[in-house]
């Protein structure tokens, strides 16, 4: 199953969104990353359809998914940032709700919750109501009701903010069980999500795809350009203000520094293997703000 | 697309505003029917005593549902003359040796009423005079002209509330505005003699006036119309049962709360497509396999389905009430009404099970266009505030201002807002308020004004539907 874009546009009044994006997925994990308005959500909407392209198709399974957009949509599932629930609902008659807008049976639904309840660790909220859900609980619910229909196309947007480190293992490993069966498409801003499970990265700016290839091959694009070296206070400023530096810590009267630049920072610096954080910084240097979308 | 429905009312039903507003409006409906009769019982606050007692509000209607029933048959012209015959002779009898109501006078005109009824008795006393000496601050009686338009002050007499009683009861619990006494006005006003004479009384006063068709092409319509009316007269069955029962059935359905009922549905209905904007949910519920239209589908059946639900519950509640009041005996009894106009009346002919069969048809269909409305407004500006304000101005400013009427000069046209036609009575029991009939003159044929309803609500109901259906299918939502 293929997943193909090809030259998708949005334009906001004068602001161009997405900007002739094409590419194909493919089942897998594929992480998309970018900083806050670089088109991220806008992309993921235009793929489920909540939002009109200005140009372009999308075809899956070489199907023109929006001429076939009921046939589509079965396929989808979706966990927007922001995810909306009804405050009434308790978690069990929202995602019955959600069954059935999914097209599930009564049985087949009640199945399904059933296994998901269990697996995200929700079967005690099953009769608390929405509102009194904390955020980390609402974000298993709306993963939960991602799931419910065993989509073909996952789409998650942030799924694993506001999750403790324990449920986003959880999360983790219940994203690579799926990565075999559908084309999951994750935007998330805790790197070390896609850095394990991610099969191929997108890295978006400015509404382009800049870089798009596996993890492995974006890091050894990275080779040579990530330092670390540990200096005095006073020389590690002259560093902060001509370098992009990725970590810092100080000990005592010195400061450990990673850096990422094409030429050496410093004399004392040793090159070391970059990881998914260098390449970011590296693409989004000073004025991107990259981490707080 | 079952379970969508059901889902649909859950999410109305879930919000404890809504179930507040359904519960205080149906106890205020079920108060309201059990406590209400019409306010024609109390007379002036004169006391109906009957047999020596004085009878309460329930009791004289219990009373008089009781009586009536003598009635009970076919009234042919023999037995509708014994009947002149009887309210006469009461009329009379309690007229003989009838005498002030001392305490009523005083409450009205002071302790020195008598130098009132002095001026009244030697004529010394004008119009004039009478409201700026009596009712300079306001006051419940008036001042009225006779048959022959003499000016008759109101005297209040021990035995009005028993006049009254017999008044209500040869005249199908409607009663009039004033105890008839006169044979000429009764025969020409009175339901059962109207029903047995037929259309020897189409104009009860002898001849039609110009102005009677009064907004229509004359010298085209008036014979159609004239036809129409005298053939329901003509056509009637002269069946005749108390309808007491039906007249507080009939009270309770288009009473007060039958504006609150379209305000009601309205306020339930305000948020059905608002509520998935608000709480965002559309992001996850529009790519789904059911998708947005057949969402759409669902919440407009659910619209019309809760519409239709509290419609039905309403007429039950009243339908119940009023047989526990009374007991309902026969829907098939002839109506007479007269449609007045400024210049002359017309009799008019038909069943109360016409009025029901109609009045429920025109409520049901009243309250799915007002859903449609609401689900429109609902469903373009997403918001249960932009939804609820229009809405109401929509329904409550015809009740206070005849729109149309006014607009166009045609009678009755008013009655195409909803809020007014499900006081449907008004187009059968009481056409008194308006000038003209509440009918059309299309060829040779006349529609019912209230057929008219039918038609434009249905189309109106269609269209709103069918564009909100129609724009659902771009399935778009705001970035946000």
């Amino acid at each position: 199953m293929d997943l193909k874009l090809m030259d998708v546009s949005k334009t906001f009044k004068d602001k161009k969104a997405v900007n002739s994006v094409s590419f194909t997925l493919s089942n897998g994990v594929h992480g998309l990353l970018g900083a806050n308005g670089s088109g991220k959500t806008t992309l993921m909407r235009m793929i489920c359809g909540l939002l009109p392209m200005d140009n372009g198709a999308m075809y899956f399974d070489d199907k023109d998914a929006l001429k076939n957009y009921d046939s589509y949509c079965a396929y989808l599932g979706y966990m927007p940032q922001h995810f909306g629930y009804y405050p009434n609902y308790n978690v069990y008659e929202f995602l019955n709700y959600m069954c059935i807008v999914k097209g599930l049976s009564k049985e087949e639904g009640n199945k399904k919750i059933q296994i998901l309840l269990k697996t995200l660790n929700l079967e005690s909220k099953t009769k608390t109501k929405m509102k009194n859900l904390s955020g980390g609980m609402l974000k298993r619910v709306g993963i939960a009701q991602a799931l419910l229909n065993d989509p073909k196309i996952l789409i998650l947007d942030e799924p694993t903010a506001g999750l403790d480190p324990k449920e986003r293992i959880v999360f983790r490993n219940m994203i690579a069980s799926l990565s075999q069966e559908c084309i999951i498409i994750l935007s998330t801003h805790i790197v070390s999500d896609i850095e394990t499970i991610a099969d191929d990265i997108l890295v978006m700016k400015e509404g382009n795809i800049i870089l798009q290839d596996s993890c492995e091959k974006m890091l050894e694009s990275m080779m040579g350009k990530v330092w670390e070296v540990t200096l005095p206070r006073n020389e590690a400023k002259d560093i902060f203000l001509h370098y992009t530096v990725v970590r810092s810590h100080n000990k005592g009267s010195e400061s450990d520094l990673r850096i990422v630049s094409d030429k050496k920072p410093h004399p004392a610096a040793m090159q070391v293997i970059g990881d998914l954080d260098d390449l970011y910084l590296y693409h989004f240097q000073e004025g991107d703000n990259v981490w707080d979308d | 697309m079952g379970r969508l429905i059901i889902s649909e009312f859950k999410k109305i039903f879930k919000s404890k505003a809504n179930i507040i507003i359904l519960l205080v409006f149906f106890g205020f409906t079920i108060f309201g029917n059990f406590n209400s009769y019409n306010p024609i019982y109390n007379y002036d606050g004169a006391n109906t005593i009957k047999d020596g007692k004085v009878l309460s509000d329930y009791e004289i209607l219990k009373n008089l549902d009781e009586d009536a029933q003598k009635f009970t048959g076919k009234i042919d012209k023999d037995k509708a003359k014994t009947m002149r015959n009887e309210y006469l002779a009461l009329m009379a009898k309690t007229k003989e040796g009838d005498s002030i109501d001392d305490k009523r006078m005083k409450e009205a005109f002071g302790n020195d009423y008598q130098s009132y009824l002095d001026k009244v008795a030697n004529r010394q006393i004008n119009e004039d005079e009478f409201y700026q000496k009596y009712c300079a601050n306001g006051c419940s009686f008036s001042v009225e002209q006779d048959a022959e338009g003499n000016t008759v002050f109101p005297v209040y007499y021990k035995n009005d509330g028993i006049r009254r009683y017999y008044n209500l009861l040869y005249y199908d619990v409607s009663g009039r505005d004033s105890v008839i006494e006169d044979e000429e006005v009764y025969e020409s006003t009175n339901p059962y003699y109207i029903l047995s004479h037929k259309s020897e009384f189409l104009y009860p006063n002898g001849k039609y006036h110009e102005n009677l068709f009064y907004g229509m092409d004359q010298n085209k319509d008036k014979d159609v119309l004239l036809k129409y009316f005298s053939d329901k007269i003509e056509t009637n069955s002269n069946e005749y049962h108390s309808t007491a029962a039906n007249n507080v059935f009939l009270g309770n359905v288009t009473g007060g709360t039958s504006v609150f009922i379209l305000l009601l549905i309205a306020i339930l209905l305000a948020n059905i497509f608002a509520n998935e904007t608000y709480y965002k949910t559309d992001q996850i519920i529009v790519p789904s396999k059911t998708g947005n239209t057949k969402i759409t589908i669902a919440k407009c059946i659910t619209g019309a389905l809760l519409a239709i639900g509290v419609i039905l519950l309403q007429w039950i509640i009243a339908f119940v009430i009023a047989c526990i009041r009374l007991p309902l005996h026969d829907l098939n009894s002839v109506v007479i009404t007269q449609f007045n106009t400024y210049a002359g009346m017309l009799n008019y002919a038909f069943t109360y099970s016409e009025v029901f069969i109609s009045g429920f048809c025109i409520a049901i269909l009243s309250a799915i266009v007002t859903a449609a409305i609401t689900m429109t407004f609902s469903y373009f500006t997403r918001n249960r505030f932009g939804t609820i304000i229009p809405i109401i101005l929509f329904l409550l400013i015809p009740m206070f201002v005849p729109i149309f009427s006014l607009l166009f000069k045609i009678p009755f046209l008013d009655f195409m807002f909803p809020s007014k036609a499900i006081m449907f009575d008004l187009l059968f029991k009481s056409g008194g308020m308006y000038e003209g009939v509440a009918c059309i003159v299309m060829g040779k044929d006349v529609i019912p004004m209230i057929n008219v309803n039918y038609v434009v609500y249905t189309v109106i109901t269609i269209i709103l539907l069918s564009a909100i259906i129609i724009h659902s299918k771009k399935h778009k939502v705001q970035n946000r």
